[in-house]
């Protein structure tokens, strides 16, 4: 055996044979040496103590109250999430922006196509006032398919078919 | 679609001693686990379940990083030491009651937070929170080879550091 004084340039191959990184070959060959080496044998055994010490040490633990904290944050946020139906407000700006386009169209055509027969409006009048009315009905075909069924319920029932009852009557 | 509360406890743990050691302030470790956490809960279910210990660790440790800059910024003296956790035996509150291995274990301890980065991280999260290989390697953002050097490298430093009291332990008592 080598004196445990003598450094030897195996002594930096420990920690790899520790995580047994070494072959088959290669680990028969360290041991070979570890019995005749003071030195890595000593060290090899500080390496065990070592990691016998390390394997000793517990992990830091979240205090309660810190976690809790988060937990508040995310509830906070949790909440600013909620209104997360942006698309549902959108989606009724643009029905009830439909509906007063169509209603708006409604109000003008309708008076001209209730008195078509009169000779106070013109022919071309008629036709602009029929495909007034046709846009109006596209406009609340539409708002009615994007709609709630709520609100199609609510808004559109009852004045659809009043509005349709005039335009067949105006024909 | 946010983690459901249950995940983050499962990592609230490592992540604020992780954030401990690399900071060595226990309330810098408070701000950034809250922090993480809320990350974590916001952008964690779009992670793989398999790297999120990894993701974490990293964005524990960008967040480090990111306090201790700022805290350089506002303060230009230095940095307080790291501090030693979780030193104190259950039923030891005389230094006469000390064992000589929970006199190792403090020693060990400051051995380990005078270690620089990224070994102390290094030895932590393989030595005591028992990650993989490659999950250290991910969350330090490490090749896997130099991950092993460094790592074998912190233990000779623990051990050159170490030396005289892994020695005495051979004398009896």
């Amino acid at each position: 055996m080598t004196s445990s004084t003598a450094p030897c340039p195996n002594t930096d191959r420990i920690e790899a044979f520790l995580d047994g990184d070494f072959g088959p070959d290669e680990t028969d060959t360290f041991v070979a040496h570890l019995d005749a080496c003071a030195s890595c044998d000593h060290e090899l055994t500080l390496a065990l103590r070592l990691q016998d010490s390390l394997s000793a040490l517990t992990p830091s633990r979240c205090p309660d109250d810190v976690f809790q904290s988060a937990l508040d944050r995310i509830a906070v946020l949790d909440q600013d999430r909620a209104p997360v139906a942006r698309p549902r407000t959108a989606r009724r700006r643009w029905v009830a922006g439909a509906l007063c386009t169509a209603v708006a169209a409604l109000l003008i055509a309708l008076p001209i196509l209730d008195r078509a027969a009169e000779p106070a409006f013109t022919q071309a009048e008629v036709e602009s006032a029929t495909r007034d009315v046709e846009l109006a009905f596209a406009l609340l075909a539409e708002a009615s398919h994007t709609a709630t069924e709520r609100v199609r319920n609510d808004a559109f029932g009852r004045s659809a078919a009043q509005i349709n009852h005039a335009l067949t009557r105006s024909r | 679609m946010p983690l459901d509360t249950a995940v983050l406890a499962a990592h609230r743990h490592r992540i604020y001693g992780f954030a401990l050691r690399f900071t060595g302030c226990p309330d810098d470790a408070a701000d950034v686990t809250q922090d993480v956490l809320v990350r974590l809960w916001r952008h964690g279910d779009s992670v793989d379940p398999e790297r999120r210990t990894a993701w974490t660790l990293r964005v524990t440790r960008n967040a480090c990083i990111d306090m201790l800059r700022a805290r350089k910024a506002r303060h230009a003296h230095t940095l307080p030491a790291p501090v030693l956790v979780d030193i104190a035996p259950d039923d030891a509150h005389s230094p006469a009651h000390l064992t000589e291995s929970a006199d190792l274990r403090v020693h060990l301890e400051q051995a380990i937070a005078d270690l620089d980065e990224p070994y102390r991280s290094i030895i932590w999260l393989r030595e005591v929170d028992d990650l993989s290989y490659q999950e250290i390697a991910d969350a330090l953002e490490l090749p896997l080879n130099t991950l092993k050097v460094y790592l074998h490298r912190a233990r000779k430093r623990l051990r050159d550091t170490l030396r005289p009291i892994l020695l005495s332990e051979d004398q009896p008592a």
